[in-house]
């Protein structure tokens, strides 16, 4: 008793970005009864700044798991600080930071906008619980505290489109987690415990007839998979995010997506079983990364609304991230939180000149942009640059993300042998030229077209634009000089 | 694969098929007892001794969903907080662990009650407490009692009540 209460509160103290988050949540709630429709901006000020605490406290805790040989267990192994959950964090909490920075759109239902924020630090605290969570049922609820609040904010629009996408997202994200849920249950059956690292478990799998063992890890991964979007669980992302507000799809592209890779990551290694698995797991993830990357990039083919087609293309790329796992090595890993924090940047940056071509000239759709170079030249230079990163051409990071992927599936492919790396890398890069048809199509429009009407020259000096540009400029740097990132991400050790 | 853990499922398994065992063994003595004699007005669905009126499927204000999502934030904090009362003041622990567990357990409540109270205010603040009449137009319907008659009942009624 006496060890598990001091095991507890000595926890607490690797625990502070959680519940700074937690309080964060309640003041904000606090807050928020008080006359909500007029203190709007002040709302998106307080969010701004505790989230800042929490980035402070994170980058806190980077320090301290710096000199951790072993990953440190917190609350009698329920939850584990590790330094990828850390970098997981960062990143999480970085997604947040640009998603409150878009503030609150919707005007007419500015008595909601303090929900809005709190809403989305309940997703951040799901995504911090998730990419430290050591056992499944820590995984299951930080899934679900996800899931509820992604399903609320995704009817932020308020209207029927949105309430429509909300409750479709909601009945199949039920469906999903009623299934991982039904597999962790056989994992539990199989193995009489759910700490995911504990050698009762992994000894339990390894003596488990493979039929029960496949089935349970596939019902578990379906959860997971359908977190992150990757095929075949990833019909509710375009509706989604086409319906869902701007900043709202934004978030939803970044912070559950990344957090269920960083999870994904440490379940890949626990159902691998060390090597003796009866599944050829690098198979069956080859085939889930081609059928992502496959349906992302040839669906946003024929899209014609920017936002969907975002949509798509975040299909794609939680291919690609799949990608990384089926090179399955120490540099696969680190060319996944590569790709992440790139992505981060790129597809942040889409999504903050979207929102402010849609809150400022109504733009959705991509014949919209027509000759917008013209009127703005830095932003549609800006946007211009974001849509080649993201079809992974230099001189951006897109291209350096992608190549550490491919060149980590031809590394396995070449060491151990895996033709299912090596067809992976040929269709991946096939579809990186189908890719420049759709990601490219936006420039053509942006340069080439003329505008039969022009917006208005207006200033577009804002917060958000800010982000976007330093963004941008972040984006080519880490193509001219990824060593700063590279070595962020080299000092993170996985447990291989 | 013998787990203590594991066994410890078989007895809500034998709770399972208890329940089970009671209710359809109850259903099925009864079946076999009873008179059968059924009419017309024994099928009719039992409204309280009215008669009933159109489908029992009706539509109900969804203010119901509201209220009821209200009362799982009691619901919850009773499942929780009764279970607590058990163990927290358990005298062995509290001398195990020097007095630790006491503040331990104490904390963590009134930061539970504290957050489901917040739920409350919530609601409260935000008008889902209120329940909002309809609002009933009169008709111009002209009675040919005298209102007079009305109010000679009325109070009558008044004064033999009080």
């Amino acid at each position: 008793m006496q060890e598990k209460l001091t095991a507890i509160t000595g926890s607490m103290g690797y625990f502070l970005p959680e519940i700074a988050i937690v309080i964060s949540l309640v003041l904000l709630l606090i807050a928020g009864l008080f006359n909500a429709g007029r203190l709007n901006k002040l709302y998106q000020v307080l969010a701004l700044a505790f989230l800042a605490v929490t980035m402070v406290l994170v980058v806190g805790q980077w320090q301290e798991v710096g000199d951790l040989v072993r990953p440190l267990p917190l609350f009698n192994n329920m939850v584990q600080l590790t330094s990828v959950s850390v970098f997981w964090k960062m990143i999480c909490v970085l997604g947040a930071f640009i998603t409150v920075a878009m503030g609150f759109g919707n005007q007419d239902f500015k008595d909601k906008s303090s929900e809005y924020y709190l809403l989305a630090f309940g997703v951040l605290l799901g995504a911090h619980l998730l990419v430290m969570a050591n056992n499944l049922l820590t995984i299951y609820l930080s899934i679900e505290l996800l899931s509820i609040t992604a399903y609320i904010l995704t009817s932020f629009s308020f209207n029927a489109a949105s309430k429509e996408a909300a409750v479709k997202y909601l009945l199949f994200g039920a469906a999903a987690s009623g299934v991982m849920l039904f597999g962790m249950s056989w994992l539990y059956a199989l193995t009489g415990t759910l700490t995911i690292d504990d050698v009762q478990f992994l000894d339990g799998l390894i003596k488990a007839n493979a039929l029960p063992f496949t089935l349970a890890a596939i019902m578990t991964l379906a959860g997971l998979l359908y977190k992150i979007s990757a095929a075949p669980m990833h019909i509710w992302a375009p509706d989604v995010y086409t319906a869902a507000p701007t900043p709202v799809a934004a978030y939803f592209s970044i912070v559950p997506k990344l957090a269920g890779i960083g999870i994904l990551m440490k379940w890949m290694m626990v159902i691998n079983l060390f090597g003796s698995s009866p599944v050829n797991w690098t198979i069956v993830l080859a085939t889930i990364a081609m059928i992502s990357i496959g349906i992302g990039n040839f669906s946003a083919l024929w899209q014609n609304n920017v936002k969907r087609l975002l949509a798509y293309s975040s299909i794609a790329h939680s291919g690609f991230l799949v990608a990384g796992l089926v090179a399955y090595s120490e540099t696969a890993y680190k060319a996944i939180l590569f790709y992440s924090a790139i992505y981060l940047l790129m597809n942040m940056a889409a999504f903050l000149f979207v929102n402010h071509a849609e809150k400022e000239w109504g733009y959705t759709k991509v014949e919209d942009y027509k000759g917008l170079i013209n009127v703005q030249p830095l932003l549609g230079v800006a946007l211009v640059i974001v849509m080649i990163a993201l079809t992974g051409l230099p001189p951006t990071g897109g291209f350096t993300g992608k190549f550490l992927i491919f060149s980590a599936l031809w590394d396995s492919y070449v060491e151990s042998g895996n033709d299912w790396s090596l067809y992976l890398l040929i269709f991946g890069l096939m579809n990186t030229v189908i890719a420049l048809f759709y990601y490219l199509k936006l420039p053509y429009y942006i340069i080439f077209k003329n505008a039969e009407q022009k917006p208005q020259k207006q200033l577009i000096f804002s917060l958000q634009n800010f982000i976007g540009f330093f963004l941008v400029v972040m984006i080519l740097l880490s193509f001219f000089k990824p060593d700063s990132l590279m070595r962020i991400i080299n000092s993170v050790s996985f447990a291989f | 694969m013998e787990n203590e853990q594991i066994s410890a499922f078989g007895e809500v398994l034998i709770f399972l098929i208890g329940g089970c065992v009671f209710v359809l063994g109850g259903l099925f003595s009864s079946k076999l007892i009873h008179p059968h004699r059924p009419n017309a007005q024994k099928l009719e669905s039992y409204e309280s001794g009215e008669q009933p009126i159109g489908s029992g499927w009706s539509r109900f204000n969804i203010r119901f969903y509201v209220v009821a999502l209200l009362f799982l934030l009691f619901e919850v904090e009773i499942v929780f907080v009764f279970p607590w009362a058990t163990v927290f003041g358990n005298a062995d622990y509290i001398e195990a662990t020097d007095g630790l567990w006491g503040w331990f357990s104490i904390i963590e409540m009134f930061v539970f009650i504290f957050i489901l109270a917040l739920g409350l205010a919530y609601a409260w603040v935000k008008g889902y407490l209120e329940w909002p009449k309809a609002n009933v137009t009169p008709s111009d319907f002209k009675s040919p009692v005298p209102q007079g008659l009305y109010d000679n009942i009325n109070k009558k009624y008044q004064s033999t009540k009080s």
